[in-house]
């Protein structure tokens, strides 16, 4: 503390220390919030297509294709600690080898904004829904979840899962010939 | 550091920036005491307008204005109580000659 520098350091030092307590602060004012919300998800246009696969035993695999619309209100799960959110549609079904098939469909950076409403209207699938045999003609439930990621600005990555998860019988027909 | 001082201009290094002891632990309290009150405010304020962003600009405007405080030897404040030295022996200047 004897000279400027000295003082100069010390002043930044606690300067980034109370900047530091602060931030922690505000993870701890958020941290017991609720972070989940209503969805309603709606499936149409669902079609199965055989594709040649040399890499499995059956030569071909199933190949879905669908449109799905989201209705959701994000607004309430954004606070002061809440950057963005990584929303994202899942879908879940068990198939003969596997208890649990988890696919990506879409996905969406939300960032916060004062009134967060997402309504969509037959979006498509970003990422091709494929699965590694013949177990999606005919499977009696496929459940389509919205999960997201809350991006804090300090604190954990969080993982919810939105309410309104639905479950959807797929065709019993395949829509087109292998080629 | 000691380089880029040696860099400046003679009239610059020439400043003179200590502060008494005293002074020191003033100046010591001085920020410590700004920084954490502001630290609360800042907490509060960024809670009620839910920006953090509010917090982190009243924390560094606060230690701006803190610095323009501590920074400068004021001498008013950190230089009131200079140390009195003892002028030095006669008998220490001959010690020193027939050495």
């Amino acid at each position: 503390m004897h000279s400027f520098l000295t003082r100069g350091n010390a002043l930044l030092g606690f300067t980034l220390w109370v900047m530091a307590a602060v931030t922690a602060a505000a993870f701890l004012s958020t941290v017991f919030l609720d972070y989940t919300t209503n969805v309603e998800l709606k499936t149409s246009d669902i079609k199965i297509r055989p594709v040649v696969d040399y890499t499995t035993e059956d030569e071909t695999v199933d190949l879905a294709t669908l449109q799905f619309s989201i209705s959701a209100d994000f607004s309430k799960l954004f606070n002061w600690n809440v950057k963005q959110l990584f929303v994202y549609l899942v879908a879940e079904y068990q198939s003969k080898n596997n208890a649990i098939n988890q696919v990506v469909l879409w996905d969406r950076i939300v960032e916060r904004s004062e009134r967060v409403v997402m309504n969509e209207k037959n979006l498509k699938t970003k990422y091709y829904f494929l699965d590694d045999g013949k177990n999606l003609i005919g499977h009696k439930n496929v459940t389509f979840v919205l999960r997201y990621n809350v991006i804090p600005n300090s604190g954990y990555l969080r993982l919810s899962q939105a309410q309104g998860q639905i479950e959807v019988p797929f065709p019993t027909e395949y829509s087109a010939k292998s080629r | 550091m000691d380089g880029i001082i040696a860099m400046l201009p003679a009239p610059i290094q020439k400043l003179s920036t200590h502060l008494d002891f005293r002074g020191q632990r003033v100046a010591e309290t001085t920020y410590h005491v700004i920084l954490t009150i502001s630290g609360i405010i800042a907490f509060f304020v960024g809670y009620w307008t839910q920006q953090l962003s509010h917090s982190m600009y009243i924390i560094m405007a606060s230690a701006l204005f803190t610095a323009l405080i501590i920074l400068p030897p004021w001498p008013f404040l950190f230089r009131k109580n200079p140390i009195v030295w003892q002028t030095p022996n006669a008998e220490e200047k001959e010690t020193k000659k027939t050495q």
